[in-house]
């Protein structure tokens, strides 16, 4: 390990730079982290002349097999600013941040930091070039305490390899007064609430050496008051000439603060502006594109009779008194943020587990329900958010897709195999499924392709309510649009469908009824009619409190 | 940085109260020729049980444990054999090298080819075992006088190397609660994909811990050469699982992460006392493995069970 990886000695390179300005901080790069920049030093004798970008892409492309996830994305910024980069989910804004931090490697183009070229950085390496990446999946342990995880990867050793702990829990107490947080070190880390986890984790990159810091979707799941918390620090940061690249598909929060805005769709860059707040339209109609009403289909018919109703059902400690009803022909999605009830509640209603108390209807006929087995026979079909739950990988495209129909498809307990054929060519071509053929292994497929096997499982078994929770994540946007006409087609047929969706987007395009969730508890419910992104978002942030019944 | 909880406190718990109700309970238990004899048997378990403990914090197993064992006892009975030259020096460094080289391999078959561990080190377990019976085929060689009597000095009725290897195995403990190797142990088995973005190099923190344990059975296979003057190519099996129960016991969670160099040595001593007092009841030695098949498993049911743990669901 370098000595920069100790607060110690970043307080010494600080020192330096005081005394004899920027230049010498190169000199405190250690040279390992030198040695595996390509073209040598990151130092560059533009630097002096003032017009070097603290950060430039050039052309940064990056293909997954035969997807292209980024085409050619140029970007510049300038050190003190505050850039954003903009998209729906799928637009390529976390691969673009997996570059950046060396996860993921270009198959074109070049990043430059301070004019050097990086190439295939190691986190050890970005810090010492002042480069921070706070990712959107959480870097903080929950088995370690708050000192432990705030020195982990940069510990301040003495002799030996010994911890230096006082030095780890000043130095904590030190940011978290600068920012007027408060961490207790020894509290494990299990018992932060996300927002601040995520503050944990910015605090623990702010070294003094920052000069950019990258920040992944940080908000995604926090209450207002928490993201309230976290641009002030963001504000005190860029006040002292930190650039910030702030990825994020939600503009007006960061409204006011940003600099400049990058949009991408699609893997592409599709505009940059330079004031956000004059802006806010264009942005939202760059993000989407224009093919908005493509992406979402919309009912081909009115909403029929009631299929599926659960009335004042409850899980102890979970979720309490919901009341929800699915009609022939609707999409009810169920929003939320993480542990609020939506996707709980989707389970339950799939019997993963039963609710504990409340009644469950289908066909109007109260049906008992134990467990999945239970929601199944009763013509109910679900798919877990994780795809490595609902795929058998290593089996084939076929008996992936006859899995929810065995039974049907089987004589004296044997699978009538040209049967099983002849339906799963008819749904591989029913949803464009891309595979080399239907033996091909279900892992040599696309996410989006794989997400369309377990979909057509159910369609194959004839199901009449499907319950899915997050069904297009991780799914490029092609793959999206199909897998909603599928929905949108399996409702139009007369049956219903409910997900639970952590994406808002995707919930307001595709759900002809929302039910919101705040604390376990039906926060609002709206219909297609007067409803709006930030209605939705007031209700699962708890800013609005109405008793919803449908 | 250890904090308390059932893992941390219970074998600790488990040792105390089993040292008492031994003492008090069964008659010889607390002589000091079974004292003696206790910390004297108990000494292999406890190097293996804290090697293998290394690795399984780092979500890993060394099955490995047991052959390495032999290994060493193989290498001194060979090279400390006058008709070799006779060198106890030279026995002890080929012994750091061979135990340098399988922790390497180990950890790199895992760390560069991503060879699940318990593969790997089960190999490896095959390959060493073919080693020792080529070099060794039946038990034989000759272990130097000077290195028999060094390992068999008494402190009283106390026994040296017991206490050396105690002393050790806890600088070892402090060494894993409180430094940065340790840490980085901790945040590997806990998660290695946060641990790799706070900066941790994942591969040196294995390789590492591979090292650790075969140099600590190493020492092992050295300590049971001393007693036996001789080089058995068998010695080793019954540390390779012995191992593992031991830091089971003591608290280490076979997912990774969870668990102290302290609990395994409270574990090594509560298997060893288990053994020790069935002995003296003269207990027949099947019965002697049900007891420690039962007493494994509900020790791993008071650390893993949640009793009525309430999980918060609602968001606070």
């Amino acid at each position: 390990m370098t000595a920069s990886d100790n607060f110690g000695a970043s307080r010494v390179e600080q020192s330096a730079r005081d005394r004899h300005g920027t230049l010498d901080v190169h000199e405190a790069v250690p040279p390992a982290a030198s040695e595996r920049t390509a073209a040598g030093s990151p130092l560059n004798a533009n630097i002096a002349a003032g017009d070097v970008p603290l950060l430039e892409l050039r052309d940064i492309t990056k293909a997954f097999g035969a997807t292209l996830a980024l085409r050619e994305i140029n970007l510049k910024l300038d050190p003190g600013r505050f850039h954003a980069l903009l998209g729906e989910n799928g637009a390529g804004k976390s691969t673009l941040i997996k570059i950046l931090a060396g996860i993921h490697r270009q198959s074109h183009g070049e990043v430059l930091f301070e004019g050097g070229r990086i190439d295939a950085p190691t986190p050890a390496m970005l810090r010492s070039l002042g480069l921070h990446i706070v990712h959107q999946d959480s870097s903080i342990l929950p088995g370690l305490t708050i000192a432990q995880n705030f020195a982990l990867g940069q510990e301040p050793t003495g002799a030996l390899g010994f911890i230096r702990r006082r030095s780890v829990r000043e130095e904590l107490a030190a940011r978290a007064k600068r920012f007027r947080v408060q961490f207790d070190p020894d509290v494990p880390a299990e018992r932060l609430k996300i927002g601040d986890r995520k503050i944990l984790e910015i605090l623990k990159v702010l070294d003094e050496k920052q000069k950019l810091l990258v920040l992944d979707e940080p908000t995604a799941s926090f209450t207002t008051e928490e993201t309230r918390r976290l641009l002030a620090i963001l504000s005190e940061l860029k006040a002292h000439g930190t650039a910030i690249l702030y990825v994020t598909h939600r503009l007006e929060e960061i409204e006011g603060m940003v600099d400049r805005v990058t949009v991408l769709r699609d893997g592409a860059k599709v505009g940059e502006l330079a004031n956000a707040e004059a802006a806010q339209e264009r942005v939202v109609s760059l993000m989407v594109g224009r093919d908005l009403g493509k992406m979402y289909p919309h009912p081909a018919a009115p909403l029929g009779e009631t299929l599926m109703s659960a009335i004042a059902i409850r899980r102890s400690g979970v979720f309490d008194d919901v009341t929800l009803t699915v009609r022939r022909g609707e999409i009810v999605a169920l929003v939320g943020l993480a542990g609020h009830g939506s996707f709980e509640v989707a389970r339950s209603l799939a019997g993963l587990p039963p609710p504990d108390a409340g009644e469950i209807r289908v066909d109007g006929k109260p049906i008992r329900l134990r467990s999945l087995r239970d929601a199944l026979a009763s013509g109910i079909g679900f798919l877990a958010e994780d795809r490595a739950d609902t795929i058998l990988r290593v089996r084939t495209v076929r008996e992936n897709l006859a899995l929810g129909a065995l039974e049907m498809w089987s004589r004296m307990g044997f699978v009538d195999t040209r049967r099983e054929a002849d339906e799963a060519n008819r749904l591989i071509k029913a949803l464009s499924v891309r595979c080399r053929s239907p033996t091909a292994l279900a892992e040599s497929l696309s996410g989006g392709n794989q997400q369309k096997l377990a979909l057509g499982r159910w369609l194959a078994a004839e199901r009449r309510v499907l319950v899915l929770l997050d069904p297009t994540a991780g799914i490029d946007v092609g793959a999206r649009a199909e897998i909603y006409k599928h929905l949108r087609n399996f409702a139009d047929t007369g049956r219903g469908v409910i997900i639970a969706t952590s994406d808002l987007a995707e919930a307001l395009g595709l759900g002809d009824t929302i039910v919101a969730f705040y604390r376990g508890r039906q926060a609002a419910t709206f219909t297609r009619v007067n409803r709006s992104e930030e209605d939705v978002l007031a209700a699962i942030t708890g800013q609005r409190t109405e008793r919803g019944a449908a | 940085m250890t904090r308390f909880n059932r893992r941390t406190v219970g074998p600790i718990v488990l040792v105390v109260v089993g040292a008492l109700l031994a003492y008090f309970l069964v008659p010889r238990f607390g002589t000091h020729i079974n004292i003696g004899y206790f910390l004297l048997q108990s000494v292999p378990l406890l190097l293996t049980a804290v090697g293998q403990t290394l690795v399984i914090i780092t979500a890993g197993i060394d099955l490995s444990v047991g052959a390495c064992v032999t290994l060493a006892g193989v290498i001194a009975s060979l090279v400390m054999d006058p008709a070799n030259g006779g060198s106890v020096l030279l026995a002890l460094a080929a012994c750091v090298g061979a135990a340098v080289a399988v922790g390497l391999v180990n950890g790199l078959l895992i760390v560069r080819f991503n060879l699940p561990p318990f593969l790997a080190t089960l190999g490896m377990t095959f390959f060493l075992a073919g080693i020792n019976l080529y070099l060794r085929p039946v038990p034989g060689g000759h272990i130097a006088r000077s290195f028999q009597d060094a390992a068999a000095t008494r402190w009283d009725y106390i026994p040296a190397t017991s206490v050396l290897t105690l002393l050790l195995l806890s600088l070892i403990a402090v060494y894993v609660d409180r430094s940065r190797f340790g840490l980085r142990l901790r945040a590997v088995g806990w998660n290695e994909r946060s641990a790799r973005l706070a900066g941790v190099s994942i591969g040196e923190i294995k390789v590492t811990a591979y090292i650790g344990s075969a140099l600590l059975a190493s020492a092992a296979g050295l300590f049971i050469a001393s007693r036996t003057g001789s080089g058995d190519p068998l010695v080793g099996n019954a540390y390779q699982l012995s191992s593992i129960s031991a830091a089971v016991l003591g608290g280490v969670d076979l997912f990774g992460g969870r668990g102290t160099v302290w609990g395994a040595i409270a574990g090594a001593l509560v298997l060893a006392m288990i053994g020790n007092v069935l002995n003296l009841l003269g207990v027949v030695a099947y019965w002697q493995w049900i007891v420690q098949g039962l007493i494994l498993l509900l020790a791993v049911a008071l650390y893993a069970v949640d009793f009525g743990h309430r999980r918060s669901a609602q968001p606070a």
